[in-house]
């Protein structure tokens, strides 16, 4: 069921690498058939602890890893295995990225505006220099710079919060429609990380522009998304509006989640205890459920088959206790 | 009663690149008091100069780190020592059987190549005078019971186990001689949500156990909402606003702290949120007067000039912040 | 220049540097020889050093200062070609397949390996064996390139594939940056410090091969350089002559040279390091 502005479409999506020497090979499964979609404009956010599988499915959306099923299309058109040069460039340009880390954005041995400059140029928003400069110190100044504080200084010279806004500085240049941010706040502090938030907020009321955002804070993606999408061990458990799967979760995992948030609040500390699995690597080769080994509410069928979607209260679930309860289910 | 003190502590790190001097002065006068039997926690961005607190705290003072000025007090059997005035051999005794530390990063900690029980043996052998192979081992199971690790990883190597667990079999090795102090940084930073939640409640249960103290450093104001009971606010090298864990949360007293809670979100709020206006300053050239000045909406001509210091407000909550400062009539 | 300033704040640097540019001069003197070096009996021979003759003179009656100075001339000609020939393979195969990966990759490096593998010494005594007149220097200095580029090839390569994973090479890539452009921009301000520092072991070590090579007696002996001049000096057993200054010259002039060679490959090397590039970077500007 496609929507009016569906700006890109996931279908199917499935990464497996294989590890380990030439005797003894194992099968991780990344991502497994992950399907969902993005409007415009619309803020979604994938969320997941590390090895869930969620920057993986970022990287293939921009073409940095192929997929191995599963297709992705773009405004409609299929791009994965896109060959076209011209095709392949115009995604570029409407799908920009910013990444966790702000020191390894950028070289540390070039110039920070040298990428503005590239980026402008490489991708035709304007081969004047003059102009340039009227394009970039515009884009500085939607995240609180200016070319002149970044003209000629290098990484090393600015702090995380500043660098991470002049990484969304440079994603912005080319007027992209679909802005990828993977853990954009992760490693900036605390005390600076909302103006980065703000920023895509503002991107998507004044610009139009979607963002998929990529974390596992639940609090601030609660705070800037409308939709979030829990991924666990590859697949997603759990899509919906973002009220109704933080306040109101429903796979077992999603609650987990939310009840480990150190809340900033004394008044809500944590109440019981919770199980640890001693391997990631068991939780990842698991047949059926790949959360049964921690489930609070684990039952048979859990261990043997991997349960489907199953659709409860606008919100598509991945779990055995909904299976019965189902408005729909989709296999 | 105090169990560790600092007296206007001064640790700068003293860089010469290329013939040019330059000094962090990532520890500018601090003067805090711990007690027994808490859980202290140490709150700021990074580059404020907590990790370098600590280490001056520990006494772990190596080149190009240099203590230029103050007293680092231990209570060591009621009298109050200066950790400085001893040497290395009575420093290293000190070490781990009554102070502990656990380091940023310490998942690298364990020796890779051995496995988990051989690591607690070579560490108990090194600090104490337990000689009979079964008391250790009996110790060593008894001790992984109290903090709720199960037994099968005494038989693992470290990379077998995920970076939550390793974390915590850590954390049990720093605490199984029941120091009466465990200094930990950022001890759930680089782990995931739920896993972190795992090892600030071991955290908690020993200390709950053993009645020590523990001094927690963060930059993550759950985790101190979570566990510590009283909070210090660390900004450019100084201890700007100090309280309990409530009283910071409720009712923050300097704008840099009223920034911060502000600014944290929540689930189930989706008010607007503002950061805190500007950037970290430099350690190298940090503003004169007031550190904050630059970025504080409350900013009057005197504090450019004019050092605040920290003082007692309400009780038990200090601040250092000429706002108040001049309502006690400073 | 400012690099200068910078580098010669380093103490090795400065005796490095020093002691090559007395050796350079001595080079360029080579030019205002009153002596032909390929000619014997020029002057008498066996006097020990003199005011007239600096470094006393031979038993095939050459003047010993106006040989070194030209032996140390043709050694280094002959290292430089060797160095410049084996740092462009190098440079090519390890970006390449660095960059590239895959097939290309593993072809390059089995050749690679291949080289690496060789028993050097022996072949180049075979060949040197069979080319011997002939052998000019030119000649010399492109078959030390062709055995000197595969250790730095790899380590290039490792660079590479290191690089190849950090996020700036994403961000490029989203910045639209071309493949050769990648390489070149990014890469290469890492690459150059590796670079620079195994030009300079790789002169030693082609110098090196060209004296054991001559005192051998398996390179062209009719042309005056450092190896050379050992292998006359210790075929006509000058030490136990008593000759001590013919002797010495060279040996002590090779010291000099390796030892300058190696302060600058360390300074420059450290200077260049990104690591310790990056910490200078703010300091310079406050």
């Amino acid at each position: 069921m496609k929507e009016n502005n569906e700006l890109l479409r996931i279908e199917g999506l499935t990464k497996v690498f294989s590890l380990g020497s030439v005797f003894s090979r194992i099968r991780i499964v990344a991502v497994n058939n992950v399907s969902f979609g993005i409007n415009s404009p619309e803020i979604f956010t994938l969320a997941g602890e590390s090895g869930s599988g969620k920057t993986t499915v970022a990287r293939i959306i921009l073409g940095f890893i192929e997929p191995t099923r599963g297709s992705i299309f773009y405004r409609g058109n299929k791009i994965t295995n896109l060959k076209d040069i011209e095709a392949r460039s115009l995604f570029r340009k409407e799908v920009q990225a910013i990444f966790q880390n702000p020191f390894e954005t950028f070289n540390p041995l070039r110039k920070v505006n040298e990428y503005l400059y590239e980026t402008c140029w490489n991708f035709n928003v304007s081969r004047n220099r003059n102009e340039i400069d009227g394009i970039i110190d515009e884009a500085l100044k939607a995240v609180g710079l200016s070319l002149e504080e970044v003209r000629d200084k290098y990484p090393g010279e600015f702090s995380g919060g500043q660098l991470q806004r002049i990484s969304v500085a440079r994603a912005l240049i080319t007027k992209p429609q679909l802005l990828i941010a993977d853990e954009p706040v992760s490693m900036v502090d605390a005390s600076l990380r909302m103006s980065i938030i703000n920023l895509f907020k503002e991107l998507k009321e004044k610009n139009n522009v979607s963002v998929i955002y990529i974390t596992h804070d639940l609090a601030t993606a609660y705070y800037v998304s409308e939709r979030i999408a829990i991924m666990f061990r590859g697949e997603i458990v759990e899509t919906g509006p973002v009220e109704k799967v933080l306040m109101e979760p429903k796979h077992p995992y999603t609650m987990l989640l939310k009840e480990s948030i150190p809340e900033p609040d004394p008044k809500m500390k944590w109440q019981e205890s919770i199980r640890l699995t001693a391997s990631e690597e068991e939780e990842y080769l698991r047949k059926g459920c790949k959360f049964a080994g921690r489930c609070p509410y684990v039952m048979d069928i859990c261990r043997k088959e991997a349960p489907g979607d199953t659709v409860v209260d606008g919100v598509v679930v991945k779990c055995y206790l909904y299976a019965s309860k189902s408005e729909k289910t989709i296999a | 009663m105090t169990i560790l003190k600092t007296e206007n502590l001064k640790s700068f790190y003293i860089l010469d690149i290329l013939g040019i001097k330059q000094s962090v002065m990532a520890v500018n006068d601090i003067s805090i008091e711990i007690k027994e039997n808490e859980i202290y926690g140490i709150a700021g961005e990074s580059g404020c100069g907590k990790t370098t607190l600590i280490k001056t705290i520990y006494g772990m003072i190596e080149p190009p780190l240099n203590v230029m000025d103050g007293r680092v007090l231990y209570s060591i059997d009621g009298k109050l020592v200066d950790i400085f005035s001893l040497d290395e051999e009575e420093l290293r005794r000190l070490r781990w059987e009554y102070v502990s530390y656990i380091p940023q990063g310490s998942m690298s900690v364990l020796n890779p190549v051995t496995k988990i029980s051989d690591s607690f043996w070579d560490f108990i052998k090194a600090h104490s005078n337990y000689k009979d192979k079964l008391e250790i081992e009996d110790s060593i199971k008894e001790h992984l019971n109290a903090v709720g690790l199960p037994l099968e990883v005494l038989n693992a190597y470290p990379h077998q186990l995920s970076g939550g667990m390793r974390q915590r079999v850590t954390i049990a090795l720093a605490t199984i001689l029941k120091p009466k102090i465990i200094i930990a940084d950022e001890p759930s930073t680089a782990l995931d949500v739920v896993a972190q939640r795992a090892v600030i409640q071991l955290l908690k249960n020993i200390q709950q156990t053993q009645k020590n103290t523990i001094i927690i450093v963060t930059h993550d104001m759950g985790v101190h909402a979570n566990i510590s009971d009283r909070i210090a606010m660390m900004y450019a090298g100084k201890i700007i606003e100090e309280a309990k864990t409530e009283e910071i949360f409720e009712n923050p007293l300097h704008p840099y702290t009223k920034y911060l809670i502000r600014s944290l979100p929540k689930i189930g709020d989706k008010s607007y949120k503002v950061s805190v206006p500007g950037s970290p300053p430099s350690l190298i050239n940090p503003p004169t007067g007031c550190k904050f000045h630059p970025r504080c909406d409350s900013f009057k001509p005197e504090c450019k000039k004019i050092e605040p210091q920290l003082i007692e407000i309400s009780k038990d909550h200090k601040v250092a912040c000429l706002l108040y400062s001049k309502e006690m009539g400073q | 220049m400012n690099l200068l300033k910078d580098l010669l704040r380093d103490g090795k640097f400065k005796f490095g540097f020093i002691t090559l540019c007395i050796l350079l001069f001595l080079v360029i003197l080579s030019f205002f020889s009153p002596y032909n070096p390929t000619i014997w009996n020029v002057v008498p021979r066996d006097l020990p050093p003199s005011i007239k003759h600096i470094f006393g003179t031979n038993s095939q009656g050459q003047d010993i200062f106006w040989q070194i100075t030209f032996a140390i001339r043709n050694s280094l000609i002959i290292a430089s070609i060797a160095v410049l020939f084996s740092r462009i393979i190098a440079i090519i195969i390890g970006l390449v397949a660095g960059y590239r990966g895959g097939r290309m990759d593993r072809v390059l490096m089995s050749i690679n390996d291949s080289f690496l593998v060789l028993p050097l010494f022996p072949i180049l005594i075979l060949i040197s064996t069979l080319i011997k007149g002939r052998l000019s220097f030119v000649s010399l200095g492109l078959i030390l390139g062709v055995f000197g580029w595969s250790w730095d090839a790899r380590v290039i390569r490792s660079q590479i594939l290191s690089l190849r994973e950090r996020e700036f090479t994403f961000t490029a890539v989203l910045s639209g940056s071309k493949t050769l452009h990648l390489v070149f921009k990014e890469y290469l301000p890492f690459v150059i410090p590796i670079i620079f520092s195994t030009i300079i072991n790789n002169m030693s070590w082609a110098i090196g091969m060209e004296i054991t090579l001559a005192i051998l007696g398996l390179s062209n002996l009719e042309i005056p350089t450092l190896g050379t001049m050992l292998h006359w000096a210790i075929s006509y057993q000058a030490m136990l002559l008593g000759l001590w200054w013919w002797l010495l010259t060279p040996v002590v002039i090779s010291v000099f040279l390796f030892v300058s060679l190696y302060l600058l490959s360390v300074s420059i090397s450290e200077y260049l390091d990104p690591r310790t590039r990056i910490q200078r970077i703010g300091i310079v500007k406050e």
